[in-house]
Parts: C-alpha cells; structure tokens; sequence
C-alpha cells in the first residue's frame, strides 16, 4: 500500500527528531535544547515548503488535513472522534506547556552571554615581549609551562583540554585549549587580555559573566602571563590569529 | 482644487520649488546660528536617536529603489530593442512608473532626515558641514541632473519610441547621476566610521574630498549598489506578486507573472555576489583599525550577524522556493524534477543551519555538563567562518545550479556538443563542491591567517569560475536548442506570489540591519576617534530593541511603498504630475474615491477581495517572528566607556605613565587611527620598537610639530594612499595636554626603549583642565593656558627647558631648527 504524503512527511519530520535526540547522543554530546528546537523548526519549515511546491504534493497533503479538521459528511465515528480528541490536545498542550514554564525551577537560569567581548581599544595594543625571540624561544614557553602547571592546570587541565580538577565544580565551564575552533581563531593579544582580566574584570557587556576565573594581572607579572600564553599555543600546536601574510 | 491643478500643469516649477527649499537647507546661518551653542537636543518619546535612524533608514531605502531599478531597467529596454520583443519595453516602462513614483518622497525623506539631523544634532552637522560642504553644493547639482534625467526618461518614453538613442542617452545618464549621488553621502557616511586626519591647512574642496575618498568608501559603494539591485528587484517582484493577486484577468495574471519572475530573478542575481562584497567590506574594516573590526565580529554584535544570516537564509530559500514553483506550473515537464528540488532543499536547509550554529550554543548548565562546556564537540566545529564560508559558497553554487535547471527546462538541446557540454557542466559544478568542502576542512588545519587569505579567496573563486563558466555555455548550447513547450504565465499558486512578498521584506530587514550594524561600529562616536557621542544616546541598544526598529523601518517603508504605488496605480491619469508628487497622488485618490467616475469603474468586474490585507496579514506575521527571534539573543546593551581623568596621585612609577599613556594613544590621542604597534601595517609608520631609537625630545617634537619632523625619519614609510597627514597633538581637535603628552611619551619609548619620563615630571608640566598647585608653583609665570596655545610661538629650545630636559647635544632638534629655518 502507498503511504499518504501525510504520514511520509510526518516520518520524516519525526525520524530527524529521534535522530538527534536519540541517535545523535551515542556518538557525541547531546544537543541543548536550543540547538534542537532550531534545528526541528527548520525540517518542520522545510518539510511544509517541500510539500507545497507541486500541485499534486499540495493536494495530497494539505487537502486531507483540511478535510480532517473541517469534517465530512461521510466520516465515520473514529474519524469524528479523533478529530475531537485532536481539538481537546491541542488546549491541553497549551496549557501543558504553561504549566512547564511558571513550574518553580532550580535549575540557574540560561547564561545568555557575550562569548568573545569586544576588548578596549588599548588591548589591540598589547604586544608580546618575547614575540620575536626566536633564539630563547623554548625557555620562555618552559617558563610558562611552569606558570600554567603552578596556576591554570586546576581548571584547564593537564591535556588543556578544559578537564582540570574543579572543572566539573564550574558553571561556564573552563576553556579546551585543544580544541581547533579556541585560541587558534583568537589573536595573543585577545588571550593575553582574557587571561589579564579573568571573568571578573571584563567589561560591562560581557555580563553576566558567571566565569570564575581570577584576574590574573593581579596575580601574576605581565612576563608570567605572556609566558603562560606562548606556552598555551606552544603546547596544543596552535598558531596565533595574525593579520599578514608575511607575518609567518 | 487649484493646487493640484496647478501641479499637474507646471510640475517643473514644482519640482524647482522643492529644490529651492533644499538648497536652503545646508546654508551656513544655519549651521551658525545652532551649532555654538546646543549639542544635542531630544525629543519625548521616541527619542532623537530612534527618531533619526528611523528617517535615515526609510529615505535610504527609498534612494535605495530609486537608485537600483534604473540600473536594470535600462538593461531590460537594451533587451527590448535587441530582440524586438515590445514586452520588454513595457516592462521597462512600469518598473520606470515605480521609481517615479518613489521619487519624491526619497527627496522628501531625506529633506526630513537633514531637518531632523539640524535640530537634534546641531554640533555634529556643523562638524560635518565644516568639512564636507562644498560635496554639498555638488550634491545638489547632481540632483537637479538627476531630477532633470528621470523627467525626461520617462516622460519622453513614448514620444521617443522612435529615438531609442537619445532615450537610451538619458537612461545612462539618470543611472551615472544615481551613481554618483549615492557615492557622495557614501563618503559622508564611511568618513563617520572611518575618518582620515584631516590637516588645518587643506583648503574646502581638497578637505571634502580627502574626507570622502576615505579608506571603506569604495568598498561601501560597490556594496550599496549591488544591494540597490536586490532591493530594486525584489521590490518590484513584490509590487508584481501584490498585483497578481489582485489581477482580474488572465492576461494581467500573465504579465505580473512575468514581472514577478523577472524581479526575483534580478534579485537574485545581485544576491549572488553579495557576500563577496561584505567580505570586502569586512576585510577594508579591519585594514582600517582592527578595533572596529573586533567590536563588529566579536562582542555584542557578533550575534547580530547570527541575526543577519536569519535573513539571508530565509532570502535564499525564498527566492529558490518561488523558482521551484516557477518549474513546477510553468513548464511541462515538472514531475521529473521533484527528485532534484529535494536535493537543492535538502542543501539549502543543511547549509543554512550550518550558518545558523552558533559557537558557543545557548544551553542551561546541566546541558552544558553534558556538552562538557559551551562549545559542543561536533557542532562547535560550525561555529566558526571556515564552516560559515563554505556553506554560503554552497547556497550560491545551489541557487546557481536552481536557476540553470529553470533555464533548461522544456529544451531539447540540439548542437552537437551538447552532450559534452552537460557532462562539462556537471563535473565542473561536482568538482567545485567538492574544492569548496575541502578547502572548507582544510581551514581548520591551518592559521587563521592563511584560512581568510588564500582558502576563502579560493573558495570565491571556484565559486565565481563556475558561474562565469557555466552561463555562457549554457546559454550557447540554448541559442539553437529545440522548445518543446511554451512557458506557460499566470497560472501560478498565491503562494509563490507570497513568497515574493517575503522576500522583499527580508531584504528591507537585512538592509536595516546592514545599515545598523555600520552605524553601530561606530559605538559611543558621531565620528569613529574624533567627535564623540556625549547625549544620552551614546550607547549601543540591545538586539531585542535594534531588531524591533528593523521591524518597525519595514513596515513604515512597505506602508509608504504600498501608499505611492496604489495611489499612482490607482489614478491611471496619463499626466506627468501625478505620479510625482506623493502628497497629490493621494489627495487625488480620495477625490476619485467620491467621484462619479470612480462609481462607474466600481460596477466593472471585481477582482479578489482583501488582497491587501491578506498579504499585510502574511507579512505581519513574519515581521513578528524575526522580532521574536531577535529577543531570543543575548540582550546586552553597550556603555561607553568610562571617562577618566588624568589622576596624579595614582601614578607613583613609570609603569603606571606607561599604562596611561597606552590607554591615551589608543583612546583620546587617536594616534592607533593611523599607527600600528607590531601588528599590521597602519597608514603610518608603525611604532614597533621606536623606543630605541627615538630620543625622548624627538618624540615630544613629532607630537607638537609635525610638519617640521614627520618625514625626518620616516621618509620612506610615508602615507600613500590617503592624502591625511600627522596632525598637531597638542592642539584641536584632539588637544592632549602637556601631562597627557608626557605619558604618551612614555608610552611610545617603552616599544623597545628605556622610559626616560619620571613621574615627577607630570605635577610640573600644566594638565587637561586646572592644574596642580605645585605645577602653578613650578611656573608661576606663565598661565597653563598660555603654554599650550602658544606654543607654536616657542623656540624648540624654551620647549625643552620646560621638560626640564637639557637642549643641548640632541641630534634630531639641531636637524630640525635648521630644517625650520631653512624654509
């Protein structure tokens, strides 16, 4: 038997719902919610477009909903009651949903947050010392190994890959300096300036900024945390966002 | 009655009139009378600033549409005279009556956007006027061209049938004045964002256009008029799909039909290189200082780009949704098709949620556990430009591969070579995809630097060779090709005219936010470093608020697109006059309404009812959920930052002299406008390491008398490419004080140098506002005042005894006196 264009359409609509739902997690981190929802509204989207583009597809799908939800004289006492029921949901869902949003909720409400913010004019400033010393290179990023195991592996960890110790104690979880899309898209001079102010010295607009990391210019000398830095991009092989060509 | 009477007989003495009141308006009494004394006034409840984006917004999509659609109407009437068909020329005629019709409410917005600008903001019109005023007289005479080109192109269209050369000639010329008019307040525009110094002793003319020819002027230009295009094309698709609806017969179906596919497809074809140009753009901004680049791309606005590719990605499905439909009704062959438009959806939709990922996602903090942070291991590799890139490479080669179908379909190629060719085609578009992904992955592996030089420009143009590739060998392999169907017009489903509609309002949408995000990278200035923003407007709003005045420009544009062209639709009054006047035409409407004419018309068949409202009840609908979605980003409102005064008492070590002075060379000094340290090669010298080299007397000289100096050391480094050149430090506009110079100073010799400034030097020398007493002490002789305005006065010897410093035995002044007397 052929399956009505309803029920394809529905199948597909609902099968990339469990595909990321279900299937998405076993070989990689669930989705958040948001991410979800944007991605369902869009096969939802585009689904009805699809369907809507010839004239037989038209009929075939929007037609049998409209005579479902108009009714018939023909229908028969499943069809009247399902359409009942349908008429009954949709309230209930409504009021469902409702009743999920103002339900109390200990969960922290969602860290809507400026990721990169933009840094004062003087922070494009910030000019790493040790830049060009190619000589004393592998002694500086030694110094700044030192640095990091004494200060930073707590959070970002031994691997740098953001899983120190007190990572999972931590809301806005420490930096993967491993990760490809990190501090190799960032210029030294934006790290040396996120690391200079930790979460708590960062302007206005970066707000509300949950991060715990300590400021560290008040820590540790400016050396310290230009060494610290060669020592991030050292380590994980990544190279600083640069702006020539020439500048390689 | 008489008025309108007169209007239609004399629109020319009309049209003076207004002009007369335009060139009243820049006249410097204003200026004079406004500018001393009040910087800004406001106004209750909608407030200056909204007041003014508002106006500026509508009058430049307006100009917008009257400056785009000439460009290709004038290319339909070639098509119309080349091929002998006289559709064209009609087609060419209405999209004419269009921009007629906008004509004068783009002049009258405008005359309220500078009305509004006068009033509220006093001090940075007179600023700007000071600079920019000769450009202003040269405004209005390329509007009378203009005005003088449109009368006479689109009055004379039937008389002229005869002599398409001279009408040709005035279509050329309205589209070069267009050009040029939308250049010029482009250079006022990008001069705000990206101001050069300008020097005391360039005469007007020489500062006007060294302001204009300003660093993103040319990569505005290019980008507003391929924007132009789109806007035009995608308005007048929509002015055709509202008139579909509301067609009563067949043959009007038929004719709107066309005209809608004809406006999507100019549309399209100018979205296609779009992002090209805002790439430009982008990469111009970051030449010109990195720092408006980081503010665009990386804080508070970076999600507005997420906003901006809502819009984009809806306009591409669109317009791919209405060319489907368009293969659907319209050809023959539909059914064999259904499988490759799933394919191109399937494409378009994966690419743009690509597009839409952001990096760090939105997510609670057990969601966040779960992810183990707030990038996602697999979705945090599309957060990035390498992935963004690649998929809008996508979107296009998809809408490119959309069109050619449509193209080909019911043709039955007949060369020889056809076959090669499609094989050609189809291993060309393949291999193109296939470099485009790669290339997409390998970014990834490689520093950023090498990514958004080589790989991105490698992308465009695997994209670029393929359209300039693939289009004319279709069209050759077409030229003789077997049609074994008509097209057949007019028997398309409303819902594609909808599509239409949607389309041109998202592109007004992505037109507000373009024009916000500009005006917002400027952030707390009027003029980027120069004249900062003091009102109370001087922040940046958060996206919720921007996006609903994107929503609210819209609706006010479509209402007034809508009022103009129903009422000069409406009264198919054969007359010059009333079409070009916006008030008229509705005064006329409204005395049609009760005439007895109107009756007789009313009793005639009766087209579909509450078009109007329909579609407004669609389009409504859809502002709303963008509304809604731009809600649904981070809400952060940007504050200037805070102003600081020199504070003596906080500074106890060079260090410190050190920290200030950097804050003051990239913040108040302006000197980072022009000058690099390290990174990047400004449009001067680039001070990385100066402190070796340079004396600390030198240094202090170059800052207060440039001109004496500037090319002493850097001779071979001097700026080429715009005319600006080292301004005098210590004096207006930018003013340091002798303090603020000092730190400076310090600043510049610790790039390489040994700071030589103490800190005790600064209680000695006079500061911003009042100084110490000590410093009063120190030189009871000489008012603070005095010291800085005279100096020019001042023998480099008497300067160096207030330093404290000894004359003698330094190098560089010795050269310098005698370099000052020697002219």
């Amino acid at each position: 038997m052929k399956m009505p264009l309803v029920a394809k359409a529905s199948a597909c609509v609902f099968g990339f719902f469990l595909f990321l739902k279900l299937g998405l997690p076993l070989f990689t981190s669930p989705l958040p919610y948001s991410v979800l929802a944007m991605y369902m509204i869009l096969v939802l989207i585009s689904t009805l477009l699809y369907v809507s583009i010839f004239e037989d597809d038209y009929s075939n799908f929007y037609l049998p909903i409209v005579k479902f939800l108009r009714g018939d004289e023909g229908d028969n006492a499943v069809r009247k009651m399902s359409r009942i029921a349908v008429f009954v949901m949709i309230p209930l869902f409504m009021g469902f949903r409702t009743y999920k949003s103002v339900q109390p909720n200990f969960e922290p409400p969602f860290p809507q947050r400026v990721i990169h913010p933009a840094p004062p004019g003087s922070a494009a400033g910030f000019v790493n010392p040790y830049g060009g010393d190619e000589a004393n290179h592998e002694k500086y990023v030694q110094e700044g190994r030192k640095v990091y195991y004494e200060n930073c592996v707590f959070c970002h960890g031994d691997k740098l890959d953001g899983k120190g110790f007190f990572a999972n104690a931590l809301n806005v979880k420490p930096a993967n300096f491993a990760d490809p899309t990190t501090i190799s898209m960032l210029q030294e001079s934006f790290v040396f300036w996120r690391v200079k102010t930790g979460g708590i010295g960062l302007p206005e607009e970066a707000t509300p900024w949950d991060s715990a990391m300590p400021r560290w210019e008040l820590i540790l000398s400016e050396e310290e945390r230009w060494k610290a830095v060669m020592f991030l991009y050292d380590y994980t092989g990544w190279k600083p966002r640069t702006w020539e060509l020439d500048a390689e | 009655m008489s008025l309108i009477k007169s209007i239609k007989k004399q629109p020319l003495m009309w049209a003076v009139f207004l002009l007369m009141a335009l060139f009243a308006l820049p006249s410097p009494s204003v200026f004079a009378e406004t500018g001393s004394s009040v910087s800004y006034r406001d106004i209750g409840g909608i407030g200056s600033r909204n007041l003014i984006w508002i106006l500026s917004q509508i009058h430049i999509l307006f100009g917008a549409f009257v400056l785009g659609v000439p460009i290709f109407v004038i290319i339909v009437e070639v098509i119309g005279i080349t091929t002998g068909d006289k559709r064209y020329d009609r087609l060419a005629k209405e999209f004419t009556d269009l921009i007629v019709a906008c004509f004068a409410t783009t002049a009258t917005l405008g005359i309220l956007f500078l009305f509004a600008l006068l009033v509220f903001y006093p001090e940075l019109m007179s600023v700007m006027a000071g600079i920019f005023k000769p450009a202003y007289y040269v405004y209005l005479a390329l509007f009378l061209g203009e005005t003088a080109s449109i009368y006479f192109y689109w009055s004379r269209w039937e008389k002229w049938q005869n002599r398409k050369g001279l009408h040709l000639f005035w279509g050329m010329a309205l589209n070069i004045f267009g050009f040029v008019i939308m250049c010029l307040p482009s250079g006022f525009l990008s001069f705000q964002a990206s101001p050069v110094v300008l020097n005391p002793d360039l005469g007007p003319w020489e500062r006007a256009w060294t302001a204009i020819n300003n660093p993103t002027w040319w990569p505005v230009n290019i980008h507003r008029i391929v924007g132009n295009i789109v806007l035009g094309g995608f308005v007048c698709g929509a002015y055709a799909g509202v008139a579909y609806l509301g067609a009563k017969t067949q043959e009007e179906r038929e004719h709107y039909d066309w005209m809608g596919y004809t406006g999507n497809f100019i549309g399209v074809f100018g979205l296609l290189p779009m992002p090209f140009a805002g790439y430009w753009l982008m990469r111009e901004v970051y030449e010109y200082n990195q720092q408006m680049g980081i503010t665009l791309m990386g804080g508070i606005l970076s999600w507005l780009f997420i906003l901006q590719a809502v819009l984009i990605g809806v306009l591409f499905v669109g317009s791919n949704y209405y060319f489907w439909q368009g293969i659907a009704y319209r050809t023959h062959s539909a059914p064999k098709y259904k499988t490759p438009i799933l394919i191109m959806l399937v494409v378009l939709v994966g690419s743009f949620s690509v597009w839409l990922t952001p990096h760090s996602l939105v997510a609670s903090v057990s969601e966040a556990r779960a992810m183990g942070g707030s990038h996602h291991p697999l979705l945090g590799v599309f957060g990035v430009m390498s992935a963004k890139l690649t998929v809008v490479n996508l979107m296009i080669i998809t809408t490119f591969i959309c069109f050619i179908l449509y193209w080909r379909a019911d043709k039955v190629i007949t060369v020889k070579w056809g076959k090669a060719a499609n094989i050609f085609t189809f291993v060309l578009i393949t291999a193109a995809v296939i470099v485009i992904i790669w290339l997409g992955v390998y970014g990834y592996f490689v520093p950023s630097v090498y990514r958004v030089n080589v790989l991105s420009v490698a992308q465009v143009l695997a994209v670029i060779f393929v359209l300039a590739t693939i289009t004319p060998l279709t069209a050759l392999s077409l030229k003789s090709a077997k049609l074994t169907h008509e097209m057949k017009w007019g028997i398309m489903p409303k819902r594609s005219q909808y599509a239409l509609v949607i389309n041109a309002v998202f592109v007004v949408l992505t037109m507000s936010l373009m024009g916000y995000a500009r005006s917002a990278s400027r952030v707390h200035w009027h003029i980027y470093g120069v004249l900062e923003d003091t009102s109370s407007y001087g922040y940046t709003p958060t996206l919720g608020v921007a996006s609903f005045l994107f929503v609210v420009n819209t609706v006010i544009f479509f209402v007034l697109v809508g009022i103009v062209f129903w009422t000069s639709h409406t009264i198919r009054h054969n007359r010059f006059s009333t079409r070009y006047f916006f008030l008229p035409s509705v005064f006329m409407y409204l005395v049609d309404r009760f005439s007895e004419h109107r009756k007789e018309v009313a009793k005639g068949e009766t087209g579909p009812r509450f078009v109007i409202l329909k579609v407004a009840a669609v389009v409504g609908v859809f502002l709303f959920a963008y509304s809604y979605v731009g809600y649904q980003v981070p809400q952060k409102v940007g504050l200037p930052p805070e102003k600081k005064e020199l504070d003596l008492t906080k500074i106890k070590t060079s260090d410190d002299m050190v920290q200030i002075g950097q804050e003051i060379f990239y913040s108040k000094g302006q000197c980072a406008l022009c000058h690099s340290i390290g990174a990047g090669h400004g449009r001067c010298p680039n001070l990385a390491g100066v402190g070796a080299r340079l004396t600390r007397e030198f240094i202090y000289e170059t800052l207060t008398e440039p001109e004496a100096y500037i090319k002493l050391d850097f001779h071979t480094a001097m700026p080429v490419e715009y005319s600006a050149q080292m301004p005098v430090i210590s004096k207006p506009p930018i003013g340091l004080s002798e303090q603020e110079l000092l730190t400076v100073i310090a600043f510049v010799q610790s790039n390489g140098g040994k700071v030589t400034v103490r800190p005790e030097e600064l209680s000695q020398v006079p500061g911003n506002s009042e100084s110490t007493p000590e410093a009063l002490d120190v030189m009871p002789q000489l008012e603070p005042a005095e010291l800085i305005e005279d100096e020019s006065d001042e023998t480099p010897e008497e300067r160096a005894m207030i330093q404290g410093e000894s004359f003698e035995g330094d190098r560089h002044i010795r050269m310098a006196t005698k370099r000052v007397s020697d002219r």
